[in-house]
């Protein structure tokens, strides 16, 4: 076990220097937050499973090119993202179907969400009804504002840090960033949910 | 034109994550505009809500595959990279890095000792003190931003001359910096045990990777001279030519130090 003041970038200096204990502690301290931000990424537990595995075994072979110069959970991201991206392009090809066509703030809204034939994310633990409802309404919004959406909430990126791995700058970031909101927002209140409150009640229309 | 509106909406975003404190327009914006208030109480519920989700815990079968796969597909480390790994696992290295980084970092030969206790290595000719401060690579300086740096010779072993722990001092502009010079310095250290060994080649491989690798490291050109004066032992004059190009285009040392270099190396 190593300390906790030991640093990612350190870590994986260590293991690109064959200290596979190393390796064992980045995983145990960044399996939850990956495997969090792919499945509200995906919305779908097989791919969650594959994407999940992909990555750490991405991250063992790609270790050797980690310059520490980088912060290490940007890099991580870099990967995730990319694996999340290749499987929702292979999907797409596979099912012939467009979930991203829409301009970056034209969501599709929740009543077409829901009626969509497309299973809502299973639930292992998410017991709440708002629950189920904002981790479907996620994984159906704009790729693009879901990615950024997550990356702040999920993997606790600061903004400049998503614009890098994302690839656009600061600004777009902060736009996807509220279009994501808006667009969540929107399609809970037309759910019904217009209190956002993590306690709330569904309230009657 | 976009209204006072859309021009909050950014901010509020920033507000809302702590990156920036709710700056005075805004509060003043949200002060007069009901709409946009209640878009900020909204972003705010959504955030909590989001928080409140449970988060989900990877199933055990996944990290066995994970690691199965990769044991599977592990190719042996070089020799070198498993001297370093089993250094690294004793438990007195672990122990003298946790220190070191819980400190801050390591800096070498920073100014405040550079004169008294550098562990020189004979082959290397000795560099002149470097400007004060970061190299121009690292972030720029702000006044009041330093933090001290302290650290300890993590083995004596290593480095022999040094035969007690030796606490050195050193001003690094942030924390990136920190952990750069504390990797980078290690592998100085590690290259010199080499040199000390004899082992050349290794040394020059260990040198390289710092070299390619932590150009921000604040003893970068001294790497260079070590890399230098192991390749002309080793009869690389290719090599040699290489590392002269590099101080000259790259090294923050003063220009005579790099001439001095520059007649010593020289066919």
């Amino acid at each position: 076990m190593f300390d906790p003041s030991v640093q990612d970038e350190i870590l994986m200096e260590f293991y690109q220097n064959g200290n596979e204990k190393a390796f064992e502690e980045i995983f145990r301290r960044h399996k939850k937050g990956v495997y969090n931000y792919i499945y509200r990424y995906t919305g779908n537990q097989e791919d969650t499973e594959e994407i999940f595995q992909d990555v750490f075994i991405k991250l063992h072979r790609a270790s050797p090119d980690y310059k520490p110069t980088a912060k290490f959970t940007t890099w991580l991201f870099t990967i995730v993202r990319n694996l999340c991206i290749d499987n929702h392009r292979k999907k797409r090809l596979r099912h012939n179907v467009s979930l991203d066509d829409t301009e970056e703030d034209t969501a599709r809204p929740l009543h077409e969400v829901l009626a969509s034939p497309e299973p809502a994310p299973e639930s292992l633990s998410s017991d709440s009804e708002i629950g189920r409802v904002l981790e479907g309404i996620l994984s159906k919004i704009n790729e693009d504002q879901r990615e950024v959406f997550l990356m702040r909430e999920r993997a606790g990126l600061k903004f400049e840090e998503i614009a890098e791995v994302v690839g656009v700058s600061v600004n777009t970031v902060k736009s996807r960033m509220r279009y994501a909101m808006e667009n969540l927002k929107k399609s809970l209140e037309k759910s019904g949910y217009k209190d956002l409150n993590p306690k709330y009640e569904r309230s009657k229309k | 034109m976009p209204t006072e509106c859309e021009l909050q909406k950014d901010a509020m975003i920033e507000a809302l994550y702590g990156e920036k404190g709710m700056d005075p327009s805004l509060q003043g914006h949200l002060h007069q505009c009901p709409d946009c208030q209640e878009a900020f109480k909204g972003y705010e519920g959504l955030r909590s809500l989001y928080q409140a989700l449970p988060d989900r815990e990877p199933p055990p079968h996944l990290t066995d595959k994970i690691f199965s796969k990769i044991e599977q597909g592990a190719e042996p480390l070089p020799g070198f990279f498993a001297w370093v790994g089993r250094w690294l696992l004793h438990p007195a290295s672990v122990a003298a890095m946790v220190f070191t980084l819980t400190l801050g970092g390591t800096v070498l030969y920073r100014r405040q000792f550079s004169s008294t206790q550098d562990p020189r290595v004979a082959l290397s000719p000795v560099p002149e003190k470097r400007s004060e401060g970061p190299s121009e690579l690292s972030p720029p300086p702000v006044v009041g931003s330093y933090l001290r740096m302290v650290d300890w010779n993590p083995s004596p072993r290593l480095i022999p001359d040094l035969d007690r722990p030796v606490l050195r001092v050193a001003d690094v502009a942030s924390l990136e910096q920190a952990s750069i010079e504390s990797v980078a310095s290690f592998k100085h250290q590690v290259a010199m045990r080499h040199i000390l060994d004899g082992e050349y080649d290794k040394a020059g491989r260990v040198l390289d990777g710092v070299i390619d690798n932590y150009m921000n490291y604040s003893h970068w050109d001294q790497a260079v001279v070590m890399h230098l004066s192991v390749m002309k032992k080793l009869g690389r004059q290719d090599e040699v030519r290489r590392d002269l190009k590099r101080l000259r285009e790259y090294a923050m040392s003063n220009p005579e130090f790099v001439s001095q270099v520059e007649r010593q190396y020289k066919d």
